[in-house]
């Protein structure tokens, strides 16, 4: 960006001849108490909640506490120059942030500060960090599908624009690896996607950065970041800035929005230390009463706008850790109860190669099936009965030895089905070689192809299609659906590359 | 802070209903210049409230009001001597503003002398900091010297504030040139 120096000289002669019109009187307050990034303020009487304050020495804040004879202020920063007595000035208006496209590609902290070392975000757009979801009026029912590129996710639980949808798991089981691969996935398509890091360490967070610049993934991206050394009131604001950022997309530019929250779990750790520091009465495992509303109130602001309003969409994957794969605690349960499904991923199945890890018996999507494409649903509508029926008698199988040939037939078949939805990391898959990969795997065409061979097997006979039968997946790209000519077609061509399929001598 | 606001306004809303605001003010405070140089011994763990207690009955029985005595005893159950200096200052601001008197906090970074303060009360009635004066009030200045706001002026008055100094204009100014 250039400045010229003229054009500056000219803007601050202006506002300084415009100055005392400008001034005001200021309703102040003065500190009473400050300690743990908390100020309780004597004064300000008309102080709104969320209102953000500004202490001597620039310090900023934020009301949270409205007490009969002092307001519970949170502080951004570490405070340090706020002392007993300072002034506290009102600005009168809710926490804001920077929003606009100036963000895309940055990485920067819950107040628009960049953290990537980048220019100053220009900016003249500005939206309040809490605001209320859109009515029931202004949505319209999630049915256009956002591809996340994995192909468990995308068969079995398919997420559509305006959706909700958690990930859940333990530690180390992949669940930012599924919302990175979702944000890489979407190059090209003309979504937004913001990555809200809460609680973690700068280093996970700089790995991620990298990762995306390294896909090309950063130009449609914004990265908003309170890490783990950040304060908890920064931690706390991180998802509702971000929210807000994705909010002027939605409604401004009509855009659709992918935003990550990772992780909800840390971020309801920052609010518990933040209310009891603001003296609130804990409740169940110490959360305070309103650790619900802390969630719901978020997640309810991703939406799918209707027509009139220009039908943008805010997609939420918020991400839950859970501790020993237990679902049933607190955090958890709320989460799950906000959301409209979830992707459950466990460590047993990580640890024994099945990446991602997802649990297809406990993974639910309660709309986007709606949102799924004719010709995705005709090649998964039987691949969760399938696979739930495999797990069965996998169970059973193990018993005894002798199994007759249809039992067999379903265990090879659901093995196959198993590894044909391994998939490697930064790996997305379009819709059709997703379509074709599950065709295969589906009309048990892999039923002869040894279990080390199935992912190559896959992996060439996409490349066979591209380069001899274009128009196959072309087909399926543009009409979204499988109609019988293309099967047909499909089917032929899949049999002349296994009959070429030579298997490794392993 | 807040603590002393809650015992300024109790004592003042006792002593209003007994009809000895100004007694228990000066009262209180030349108990208080005595606290202050005694604090420590205020302070020391070891005495308990019924030494403190027993300290002001036997100096001030008879000497002070009923209610500055309870005061004092009640403080001492508490603990909360130490803030004695604090909560008269406060009291003190309450009788003050019973009787009439508005004091406006005024910090500028030179010293103001009685023709500037007559000019600047015309000039915050006409900003609406304060409200013209009449037969039942008066307006009293409390001058602050603050170098650091470099000029200007900077005006409090019952939780407003009128700041007109040049460090919050220089301030005002980054931030506004930081928008570039």
């Amino acid at each position: 960006m250039s400045v010229k120096p003229d054009e500056i000289g000219r803007l601050l002669l202006e506002q300084l001849n415009q100055y005392d019109d400008r001034q005001q009187l200021e309703e102040i307050g003065t500190v009473a108490q400050i300690g743990d990034g908390i100020a309780r303020i004597y004064g300000l009487e008309n102080c709104m909640s969320g209102e953000l304050l500004t202490f001597e020495g620039g310090d900023m804040g934020m009301a949270l506490n409205l007490e009969e004879d002092n307001v519970g202020c949170v502080l951004f920063s570490s405070g340090e120059k706020v002392m007993e007595g300072s002034i506290v000035k009102r600005t009168g208006k809710t926490t804001e942030v920077k929003v606009g496209g100036a963000l895309l590609g940055r990485v920067v902290n819950p107040l628009a500060v960049p953290l990537d070392g980048g220019p100053p975000i220009v900016s003249d757009k500005f939206r309040s960090v809490e605001a209320v979801s859109s009515g029931v009026t202004q949505r319209q029912p999630v049915n256009v599908p956002l591809q996340t590129g994995l192909l468990c996710i995308d068969s079995m639980v398919p997420i559509g624009r305006g959706q909700r949808q958690l990930i859940i798991g333990d530690r180390q089981t992949g669940k930012t690896a599924i919302a990175i691969d979702a944000i890489i996935n979407q190059k090209d398509k003309d979504v937004v996607c913001i990555y809200v890091a809460i609680g973690q360490k700068a280093s996970v967070v700089a790995s991620i950065v990298n990762t995306l610049t390294r896909h090309d993934a950063m130009k449609h991206t914004i990265v908003v970041c309170a890490t783990s050394s950040d304060s908890a009131p920064l931690q706390y604001l991180a998802p509702y800035a971000a929210c807000a950022m994705a909010e002027e997309f939605m409604y401004a530019d009509h855009r659709d929005v992918l935003i990550v929250y990772d992780d909800l779990s840390k971020h309801a750790v920052a609010y518990r230390t933040m209310s009891l520091l603001l003296k609130r009465p804990p409740g169940r495992e110490a959360y305070p009463g309103d650790v619900f509303y802390l969630h719901s109130r978020l997640l309810e602001r991703a939406a799918r706008l209707s027509d009139d309003l220009g039908g943008g969409s805010i997609t939420a994957l918020p991400i839950i850790e859970t501790l020993a794969g237990d679902i049933s605690a607190y955090i958890p349960t709320n989460v799950i109860s906000i959301t409209d499904g979830q992707i459950f991923l466990e460590s047993e199945l990580f640890f024994s190669g099945f990446r991602p890890a997802v649990n297809v018996g406990l993974s639910v999507s309660r709309v986007g099936g709606s949102a799924q494409t004719k010709a995705m649903k005709k090649v998964a509508a039987s691949l969760r009965i399938d696979l739930a029926q495999y797990r069965e008698l996998q169970v059973f199988a193990q018993f005894g030895s002798d199994l007759d040939a249809s039992t067999r037939d379903r265990l090879t078949h659901g093995a196959r089905l198993m590894d044909t939805l391994k998939q490697s990391q930064y790996a997305p898959m379009t819709m059709e070689d997703q379509v074709v990969t599950l065709f295969c795997a589906k009309e048990k065409f892999l039923m002869d192809i040894p279990f080390y061979d199935v992912a190559r097997f896959n992996k060439g006979l996409l490349t066979f299609i591209k380069e001899k039968y274009p128009e196959i997946t072309g087909d399926i790209r543009e009409s979204k659906d499988m109609t019988s000519e293309t099967e047909g077609r499909l089917r032929e061509c899949i049999e002349i590359y296994a009959r070429d399929f030579k298997v490794s001598g392993r | 802070m807040l603590e002393s606001v809650s015992y300024a306004e109790a004592l003042f809303e006792a002593a209003s209903e007994s009809q000895c605001l100004d007694e228990t003010a000066k009262e209180l405070q030349s108990v208080g210049a005595v606290l202050e140089r005694r604090m420590s011994a205020f302070r020391n763990p070891g005495k308990t409230s019924r030494d403190h207690k027993r300290f002001f009955s036997e100096t001030l029985d008879g000497k002070v009001n009923r209610i500055t005595l309870r005061f004092l005893f009640l403080l001492a159950d508490h603990r909360k001597l130490p803030l004695l200096p604090d909560i008269v200052r406060r009291y003190e601001g309450l009788v003050r503003k019973a009787s009439g008197e508005r004091w406006v906090r005024l910090s500028a970074a030179i010293e103001l002398n009685e023709p500037i303060l007559t000019e600047m009360k015309a000039y915050l009635i006409r900003r609406g900091l304060i409200e013209k004066e009449t037969s039942h009030d008066q307006i009293f200045f409390e001058s602050v010297l603050d170098r650091g706001l470099l000029g200007g002026f900077r005006a409090e008055y019952e939780g407003r504030m009128l700041d007109e100094s040049l460090k919050t204009r220089l301030r005002a100014m980054r931030l506004e040139s930081m928008r570039f």
